[in-house]
């Protein structure tokens, strides 16, 4: 692999804290008293049945959603607004249609005044580090939904944050490619250190990805339940899926979602 | 196969026009040859390059003054929802009534010139450039503005990178059916005005009962719309390549 | 111009509120008598009911709803009957669409002196303009209307043994009805525009004749009656298409 200029000091992951957070929407209750914590640099998988507010949980994080009472601390910051240290990764990809890869990626630094020779290298570099090197000029349009996914991820990415907030990003792909980007994510993650939340309807993936996971009840959501997941790392996918212990962890996280249906 | 097809039609079409002035109707309609005929003699006589610069006067004044108002008016009423409300109403009154009703009045108020004619252009394309322009704005996906504030853009931020370039394609679109409606005008403001201009030529041509001649300056007008709607269609095209 | 159904109708509340302001500020206006073009509207609804008791608008609008009907209906029977078949058989439609579409955007004002130099300075011209600017819109639309149909919808006809009349009474026409009632809606917009064109430029007959006739009287209050009245014909038509497209798509 070429050489490419050595990245600037990286950003430390940043815990994540909420404290009695409730969100309601008009008559609707959201949220009701989410109390949890996430440690700094943990892998964290949001799950629930539809409407549990797993994805208002998630905005609240990212300041894209104030809460109605409670707070929400990020490192030492408490949200009431979006701010530099998440970044968001969408199930609808959510990339400009009329920019190319490689404007897309530059967004973030775009909004955040980086001047045009550092932005085009880093994003250059994101591009790489999500496998899309040589797509730099391709509209979103000529891309699968996988490769495009990976151009949200690379966006995310470039703006160096300290916590990931994934709402649903597999979703929208195919099994087969699903499960190549689910090693990558893991292998990105584990060499550069961010602190994840992960929201997915999918148990195998919350197991497979993640060290603890929060179950959500359904409206008004509430924290049900926390599993731990003991699992080894890194999680090759050969050994861990087929392994006695992963098997037992779905069953036992199906077994609870089970009860909420 | 489909290019066969195409080129028959055009042909049948000659050879109907050719029969359809051979038999006797209600005025001597003139054959494709005649018209051409009388085509060439036009150019050559100054008539036509004369009038249809007359005409294109008034419409790039009418047309452009509508995109210069009829955008940035669009993308206000789009940006500040109670403004777009109200506005929305009078323009689709305006759209609904047919402007070639508001020709009198356009010359009893301005008189007969070109600004006159340009008026009557700016009315009949500016609603439709207003209305595409605001529709452009509004149909500005949710997720991408979402996406944008989870990166903590500005408002100004917002708008110029992902309202207007959101909008872009519909605004193009108003534009192309306003320069539509801009030539629409134009021949009525011009067939009503008569003092000049390409509709001049047409009506004088009619009650001179030069048929040939009056049949050439259609054509003329109608392939000059075309002409200018396909340039203003390659323009689009290539500011909005990132289409599927 | 196939342009998509307009959203939401803006005659709510706000539109009341629009039209009131708009109504309050043109009375004031005119009562200051800022221009002798802006006549107050008071004064412009009197002499609009002035014009409506002495018979002149129930004249100009009988001879407009007649040209009106006598080229509306044709236009509007045959652009379907053409539509639908430029939209089954593809070897029609590549014949013809080149010109069709070609026609449905361009300046068809022009073509009125010639329909003038066709049919003699008489209302017949008002019959044929009513045809010509409304005829296009409606075939287009039916054709795409038709070329919409689900492959699968044709698929499973012909698998229950559908021959080619069942397939357009059951699968096409019912398939493409909202595509030809929007065809058929632009194209009553158009037809009033081409009735509006075709009466000024003869200024024989019907309300286009009143504008020309008082633009050139300079009778400003009354050319404003006029308008005001092919405002209230064009808004009655598109809404009274607008409840027949509702009504037969909810039929359906």
């Amino acid at each position: 692999m070429a050489t490419a200029t050595p990245a600037p000091g990286r950003r430390e992951p940043l815990s994540i804290t909420l404290a009695g957070v409730s969100k309601t929407f008009g008559t609707l209750q959201a949220l009701v008293d989410i109390d949890l914590h996430v440690g700094a640099g943990e892998f964290l998988a949001l799950i629930g049945p539809s409407g549990c507010g797993k994805t208002t949980l998630l905005k609240a994080i990212a300041g894209l959603s104030p809460v109605d009472a409670g707070r929400v601390v990020v490192g030492t910051r408490s949200v009431t607004r979006p701010g530099r240290e998440c970044s968001v990764v969408f199930q609808d990809f959510a990339l400009l249609p009329w920019a190319t890869v490689q404007r897309n990626v530059e967004f973030g630094l775009v909004l955040r005044g980086v001047g045009a020779a550092e932005r085009a290298a880093t994003a250059r570099r994101s591009i790489a580090k999500v496998g899309l090197a040589g797509f730099e000029e391709a509209y979103p349009s000529q891309l699968s939904g996988g490769m495009q996914q990976r151009v949200g991820l690379a966006r995310a990415l470039a703006v160096d944050p300290q916590v990931l907030l994934m709402d649903e990003p597999f979703a929208s792909i195919d099994e087969q490619t699903r499960r190549v980007f689910q090693d990558d994510l893991l292998a990105l993650w584990s060499e550069e250190r961010k602190t994840v939340v992960f929201v997915t309807h999918s148990m195998e993936e919350a197991v497979y990805l993640s060290d603890r996971i929060i179950v959500l009840s359904p409206r008004p959501g509430r924290v049900h339940q926390v599993l731990d997941v003991p699992l080894p790392r890194p999680r090759d996918s050969a050994d861990v899926r087929a392994g006695l212990a992963f098997t037992r962890l779905v069953d036992d996280l199906w077994k609870i979602l089970r009860k909420l249906q | 196969m489909i290019l066969a097809l195409r080129a028959a039609s055009v042909l049948a079409f000659l050879l109907l026009w050719e029969w359809a002035a051979r038999v006797p109707v209600s005025f001597n309609f003139p054959s494709p040859l005649a018209t051409l005929a009388a085509l060439v003699a036009l150019v050559r006589s100054g008539a036509l390059p004369a009038a249809t610069l007359i005409s294109v006067q008034s419409l790039l004044l009418g047309f452009g003054a509508a995109v210069l108002v009829g955008v940035p008016l669009g993308l206000v009423m789009g940006v500040v929802r109670p403004v777009g409300r109200v506005a929305r109403v009078y323009l689709d009154l305006l759209i609904a009534l047919p402007t070639a009703a508001l020709v009198p009045l356009v010359i009893l108020s301005v008189g007969i010139n070109v600004l006159s004619s340009a008026v009557i252009v700016f009315a009949f394309s500016a609603p439709f450039v207003t209305l595409n322009a605001y529709g452009g704005v509004r149909d500005v996906r949710p997720r991408l503005v979402e996406m944008a504030r989870a990166f903590d853009a500005s408002r100004g931020q917002l708008f110029a990178r992902i309202v207007l370039p959101s909008a872009l394609p519909m605004i193009f679109a108003g534009v192309r059916y306003g320069l539509s409606r801009a030539f629409v005008g134009l021949i009525i403001a011009e067939l009503l005005l008569s003092p000049f201009g390409l509709g001049r030529l047409i009506m004088t041509a009619r009650s001179m009962f030069e048929h040939d001649q009056m049949f050439a300056t259609v054509l003329w007008t109608l392939l000059l719309a075309a002409a200018a709607l396909a340039g203003l269609g390659r323009i689009e095209a290539r500011l909005l390549r990132w289409r599927v | 111009m196939t342009r998509g159904d307009r959203d939401e109708s803006s005659f709510g509340l706000a539109g009341l509120a629009a039209v009131v302001v708009l109504v309050v500020v043109w009375e004031v206006a005119g009562r200051l008598d800022l221009s002798m073009f802006v006549p107050p509207i008071s004064r412009v609804a009197a002499v609009w009911w002035g014009l409506l008791g002495d018979g002149t608008l129930g004249r100009a609008a009988s001879s407009s709803l007649v040209s009106l009907a006598k080229g509306f209906v044709p236009a509007a029977v045959l652009g379907v009957a053409l539509g639908l078949c430029m939209g089954r058989f593809a070897a029609v439609r590549h014949l013809l669409d080149g010109w069709v579409n070609t026609l449905m955007s361009a300046p068809l004002s022009a073509l009125v002196p010639v329909l003038i130099a066709l049919f003699g300075i008489r209302d017949t011209v008002v019959a044929a303009a009513v045809f010509t600017f409304s005829f296009f819109v409606i075939v287009v639309n039916t054709s795409t209307g038709v070329r919409g149909t689900e492959r699968s919808l044709v698929e499973m006809a012909r698998s229950f043994g559908g021959g080619e009349v069942a397939l357009f009474r059951r699968i096409y026409l019912p398939s493409a009805l909202p595509a030809i009632m929007l065809g058929v809606r632009l194209g009553a917009v158009q037809a009033i525009k081409g009735m509006v064109v075709g009466e000024m430029l003869i200024s024989l007959v019907g309300f286009g004749e009143r504008l020309i006739y008082y633009g050139n009287t300079f009778l400003i209050t009354e050319l404003y009656a006029v308008i005001l009245s092919v405002l209230v014909l064009a808004l009655v038509a598109s809404q009274l298409a607008a409840l027949v497209d509702r009504a037969l798509v909810r039929w359906k």
